[in-house]
């Protein structure tokens, strides 16, 4: 239906042909009222809520443990210069994991081949560029560099978060006039592992998405 | 969208007490209990649920200005916009543009609107696979069954009936265990995920500023699907639009706490365009179908706010008659009391005459209600609407009317009264467990509280005279 037949019909429903676009008079706050805490500490929290778990204070150290733990696999990164700490690739590939190459866009005709090569995909390294305390949330924006299958595809996710990137919700993030959650093709708030509680109720983590994520503070 | 030939009183009374009927109130009961532990780390739910239902009806009430300005911004992000009149408007739309871009190979996330338009059937019957990503509805669609909660589609399925499904369809080793059957699924879908041509969405909430699209899962299928494929196909019921984006915030404030008890679901997804120049990965193409069937006509009517609705969940999960007869009762998509109202008004009221008196008024879904939708009062309006299309509640009027009578003389009222309070055997408990005659279908399932030993103008008597 073309769209000015389409839009005429909404308007004959509400019963007018003007357009009052006057917003309401009170609306209500914006942004919610929540008692003080100390930030990083009620991000520990939550992320740890949702079956998360946050590094603070051991650098990068962090990711040979991960790999001594889960034993070396492929992995998905965003490029070095995109990374808030960029000999995080290195220690990955210095402890025996294979990057794919993913840093560029694929040709139209070899995405199928080329996304193929993602099934078995161990890890993803992810920078981040906000977070939220009270949700245990990574924001992360896609872009030149940055694949958003790094933090879709891998089995383990791991996230270097700015420490002075923590927000305290999403509405103190959204109304930041630096947030632009618009200014890119995806920006997606990642709160914990995958999960789903489909079946009886009960919670399993890793359906889709990656089962584990670590977010390490730099 | 199904009609069903049999009644809600005929499938409801089918439903009550089995097995099904009671994991699905078990469920409904858990994710309402876990909404009220999310509101007590939440002081601000009550102003956040105000300020959600004043962005939805001043949006309502301004919608062909947010859906002109949603739609400019989609294209300016380099999106596609299609405005559907009906479902198969949408649907024809969808074929044409899986023919263009040759898609065979279609995966869907978890959408209400692509199962009202039935775009799988339309999908299938033109040739192309399409697979059901989100676990709950992968389940529905490998058993041919159908979702008995928006939310939670199988919450009437038992780990067992998992385990011999996915035996029997998918060749593998029968378990019961959640964890290795969650497995399988991720193993199974994966492959389809990474080698789809299209990928198919709901949409939880428009920006109109912006034309950012936002889509929330738990499982990260949603994100998948609108990742992996060459194509992004989002359906949107037209009521979806929000002003901006800080809006689409405010709605996710309440949505996943009314929902789950999440204070943010898994994955919030907004998509705002296509994959931009540069970006290695995301698809080439995304299109938008804003769908009216049969919304425009509620607009202006005495029900119009029932599309604020964000579709949540949680009016069923408190309601009283949901938890007793479970989802597939009601006979749509829509179950529950928001299914009670919308089913009617989007699909017809005709072969749905029985769904607004599927409801005791005991108000408690308006008090969950994230956007404070006073369903109680639009179950009465669409009774009257019923009594006064339908010649079969004429039958109503005989006892009205000798009600009517009886209460304005009080001759008749005192022996009406006298009567009743004949019924001695209840008296004790409180109760009738079990009543002969007219009482009989009412007390098969439900008690009915006896009179009191006393009437009321007896007891007036006896404590201010005469």
């Amino acid at each position: 239906m073309e769209r000015d037949v389409f839009l005429s019909r909404v308007r004959s429903g509400i019963g007018r042909s003007t357009i009052p676009l006057a917003a309401p008079t009170d609306p209500g706050p914006l942004i919610p009222y929540f008692p003080s805490v100390d930030l990083s500490k009620r991000f520990a929290e939550a992320l740890e809520t949702v079956s998360g778990t946050l590094h603070a204070g051991e650098g990068l150290d962090v990711i040979d443990r991960i790999v001594d733990r889960y034993g070396p696999g492929r992995f998905l990164a965003w490029a070095d210069g995109e990374l808030p700490a960029p000999g995080a690739t290195q220690r990955l590939i210095d402890a025996g994991c294979d990057l794919v190459g993913h840093s560029v866009p694929v040709p139209a005709g070899e995405r199928l081949d080329h996304q193929r090569g993602y099934f078995d995909v161990k890890y993803g390294l992810t920078g981040a560029e906000a977070a939220f305390a009270e949700t245990g949330t990574v924001v992360l924006r896609s872009g030149e560099g940055k694949p958003r299958m790094a933090s879709l595809i891998p089995l383990i996710h791991i996230v270097l978060l700015p420490a002075d990137r923590i927000y305290r919700s999403p509405m103190h993030w959204l109304t930041d006039p630096e947030s632009n959650g618009a200014g890119a093709a995806n920006v997606v708030y990642i709160t914990g592992p995958s999960r789903t509680a489909d079946i009886e109720q009960q919670i399993n983590l890793g359906v889709h998405g990656p089962r584990e994520v670590h977010v390490i503070l730099v | 969208m199904t009609s069903a030939a049999s009644t809600f009183a005929e499938r409801g009374a089918a439903e009550v007490g089995s097995d099904k009927a009671k994991a699905i109130g078990d469920g409904a009961r858990h994710l309402i209990e876990k909404r009220g532990a999310a509101l007590e780390d939440y002081p601000a739910m009550d102003a956040m649920r105000d300020r959600a239902r004043e962005i939805r009806l001043h949006t309502l009430a301004n919608l062909d200005a947010y859906l002109s300005r949603f739609a400019d911004s989609v294209e300016a992000a380099g999106g596609s916009v299609f405005f559907a009149a009906d479902a198969a408007e949408a649907n024809d739309y969808i074929l044409r543009v899986a023919e263009a871009g040759r898609a065979e190979r279609v995966v869907k996330s978890k959408s209400m609107v692509t199962e009202e338009i039935e775009l799988n059937t339309a999908l299938e019957a033109d040739g192309r696979t399409v697979v059901e990503t989100d676990l709950g509805e992968f389940i529905v669609q490998l058993s041919g069954d159908r979702p008995s909660h928006i939310v939670a589609p199988v919450l009437h399925w038992t780990r067992q009936q998992v385990g011999r499904l996915f035996a029997d369809k998918l060749g593998v080793p029968y378990t019961e265990e959640p964890t290795e059957l969650n497995q399988v699924a991720r193993t199974h879908l994966r492959r389809i995920f990474l080698e789809a041509d299209m990928g198919v969405s709901g949409v939880n909430f428009g920006a109109a500023s912006t034309g950012t699209i936002a889509v929330v899962t738990n499982e990260g299928n949603g994100r998948l699907t609108t990742t992996a494929p060459r194509i992004h196909v989002a359906v949107m019921g037209m009521e979806r639009v929000v002003p901006t984006l800080e809006d689409v915030g405010v709605m996710l404030e309440v949505l996943g706490r009314s929902a789950t008890g999440q204070p943010l679901t898994t994955y919030t997804n907004l998509v705002t365009g296509p994959r931009r120049s540069g970006d290695p990965d995301g698809p080439d193409e995304l299109h938008v179908v804003i769908l009216d069937n049969g919304r425009s006509a509620v607009l202006g009517d005495d029900v119009s706010e029932v599309l604020a609705c964000i579709r949540c969940g949680a009016c069923m999960n408190v309601c009283p008659v949901y938890r007793s007869v479970g989802g597939h009762a009601y006979g749509d998509i829509y179950p529950g009391p928001i299914g009670a109202v919308l089913s009617p008004v989007l699909f017809g009221l005709e072969g749905r005459e029985q769904l607004p008196y599927a409801c005791t008024l005991c108000g408690a879904c308006l008090e969950v209600c994230p956007v404070r939708i006073d369903l109680p009062r639009m179950l009465i309006n669409l009774r009257e609407r019923v009594a006064d299309d339908n010649s079969a509640f004429s039958w109503l009027n005989v006892p009205l009317t000798a009600y009517e009578k009886a209460a304005t003389h009080p001759v008749a009222w005192r022996a009406a009264v006298g009567g009743a309070s004949l019924a001695g055997k209840a008296r004790r408990s409180g109760w009738f467990g079990r009543l002969p005659g007219p009482g009989k279908a009412w007390t098969t399932v439900r008690d009915l509280p006896a009179p009191a030993r006393r009437s009321f103008r007896s007891w007036w008597r006896k404590h201010h005279g005469a």
